[in-house]
């Protein structure tokens, strides 16, 4: 498993070759996304952990959250607009602060620990399902837009071989970097996009050009009918607003 | 009756995708029998893994009366709500009635609420699939398919390996990314339908995809359409009164 993680990194196309091949193909795929979600999970899961260790922290971090987004607002271009909401913030967080910290000080039937080790474990189980989700969204729409452009794979070899594409997420359990952790992210998912383009090439036999296509037609077409439903949206809710004010 | 061991490859062969366990189970002669089996087995498991998942919430969270008084004395103390009760004393009192029903306050996992779901799931699991069976053995034989009914059930009975993925619901707050599972569940059981459909009743690609998809987009233009009737019947209804007729 840990040789076919490589050979997702480094693109090795034998190894694809041999994967779509294989009778177990999916299986062995899907291990992929389940050790990179494992991997994410207990890394992001153990930093949610730290942070949110006694009631203090956690209030704590939520400050740091609330001070953040507050200069964020002081140096914006809508500083003045937003000064009422900055004034109500400054005159209730103290309070907000006491009571966050008193609610997560009620006490519960297990100890505290228990809920936190509850949590990270949450945490591990669950990160691999939200991989599985986009991978299958992902594959579904290239599958198919793969098959109308002439590819002869089949969906077993396609998922089998879409789901290295998770393997740059590995970077993921590095996220709770600040700054870093969103750049690091970035850099999974275009590697993580060359990956899929490769393995639908090697599903479907198709060449590169094809390849490409087939993984960006859906994605591109739901991305401009959403952007339409949006100006539509608009149109409709500027006409509303000038229909109401005459 | 089958062995547990054989029932649980054929529910791991479901939920990977694996031809080879959906073309066996096309020939066996007992395939309804232990497909009715995968789908109550694994409703089974995932109603009790989900209970037990409640347990553990239950567990760890606080009694939702604190809660609900620990929030009314803090909120109150806050100064925004001194100034809006000086602004406008009706939005105490919806606030006080708020506070007052606890039906508002039941975010707290209970188990007992949660109980009826270990034999719910299995029941909402096989009712789906005899219907969803039904719908997409009509559909493949409507697109030349070649399975007896009981050919497609056995088949389809195996995509219920799909919904073994709701077994991780035994942690507590596993649904950290919300609609994980559901768009896992959801996605992996279509591609296992449509894997079912194509080894039952040997059709091509294209034609299997649309005997799979029909029944769910079928269902979907049909809760559009009672929806707009909906809506349609209670704009009529609200249009026909006289403006200002109730005074």
């Amino acid at each position: 498993m840990i040789e076919l993680f490589n050979a997702a990194l480094t693109l090795n196309q034998r190894a694809m070759l041999g994967l779509r091949d294989s009778p177990e193909v999916v299986r062995r795929g899907l291990l992929v996304v389940l050790f990179v979600g494992l991997l994410v999970g207990a890394v992001s899961g153990a930093s949610t952990l730290i942070n949110t260790a006694t009631p203090a922290r956690t209030v704590a971090t939520v400050q740091a959250v609330v001070e953040q987004q507050k200069r964020q607002i002081t140096l914006g271009p809508n500083a003045e607009q937003l000064q009422p909401l900055l004034q109500f913030v400054n005159e209730n967080e103290d309070d907000f602060y006491a009571l966050l910290e008193e609610l997560l000080s009620l006490p519960t039937p297990l100890p505290r620990p228990v809920g936190l080790a509850f949590q990270w474990l949450a945490s591990v189980v669950s990160t691999p399902l939200g991989y599985l989700g986009g991978l299958l969204f992902s594959v579904v729409l290239t599958h198919i837009a793969a098959r109308q452009l002439g590819g002869q794979g089949s969906i077993q070899q396609m998922l089998g071989l879409g789901a290295l594409s998770v393997a740059p997420h590995a970077l993921d359990a590095l996220g709770f970097i600040p700054a870093l952790g969103s750049m690091l992210g970035l850099i999974a998912w275009l590697w993580g996009l060359v990956i899929l383009v490769v393995a639908t090439s090697v599903a479907h036999r198709l060449d590169s050009t094809r390849a490409t296509l087939a993984v960006l037609l859906y994605p591109l077409l739901l991305g401009l009918l959403g952007f339409l439903a949006l100006c539509g949206l608009i149109f409709l809710g500027v006409a509303a607003a000038s229909g109401g004010g005459q | 009756m089958e062995s547990l061991a054989t029932i649980f490859r054929l529910v791991l062969g479901g939920l990977l995708l694996d031809a080879r366990v959906y073309r066996a189970q096309r020939e066996s002669t007992v395939g309804v029998q232990r497909a009715l089996v995968v789908v109550l087995l694994v409703g089974l498991s995932v109603g009790l893994a989900a209970w037990i998942g409640d347990i553990g919430e239950y567990l760890t969270q606080p009694d939702p009366q604190a809660t609900r008084d620990t929030l009314y004395a803090g909120l109150t103390a806050m100064p925004w709500f001194g100034q809006l009760a000086a602004e406008s004393p009706d939005v105490v009192t919806a606030f006080e009635q708020l506070f007052a029903d606890p039906a508002n306050f039941s975010l707290t996992a209970n188990p007992l609420a949660g109980a009826p779901g270990i034999l719910l799931t299995p029941l909402v699991g096989l009712v789906s699939w005899l219907i969803g069976g039904s719908v997409a053995h009509i559909a493949a034989r409507a697109f030349g398919g070649t399975a007896r009914y009981g050919q497609t059930l056995a088949c389809t009975g195996l995509a219920a390996g799909a919904n073994l993925l709701g077994l991780v619901q035994i942690v507590p707050y596993a649904e950290q990314i919300p609609g994980g599972l559901w768009l896992s569940a959801s996605l992996l059981g279509l591609l296992a339908s449509y894997v079912a459909v194509r080894e039952a009743h040997q059709l091509a690609p294209w034609r299997s995809f649309w005997a799979v998809l029909i029944g769910p987009l079928l269902a979907g233009v049909l809760i559009i359409g009672l929806y707009c009737c909906v809506v349609f019947v209670f704009a009529g209804a609200l249009s026909s009164f006289p403006v200002g007729g109730g005074r």
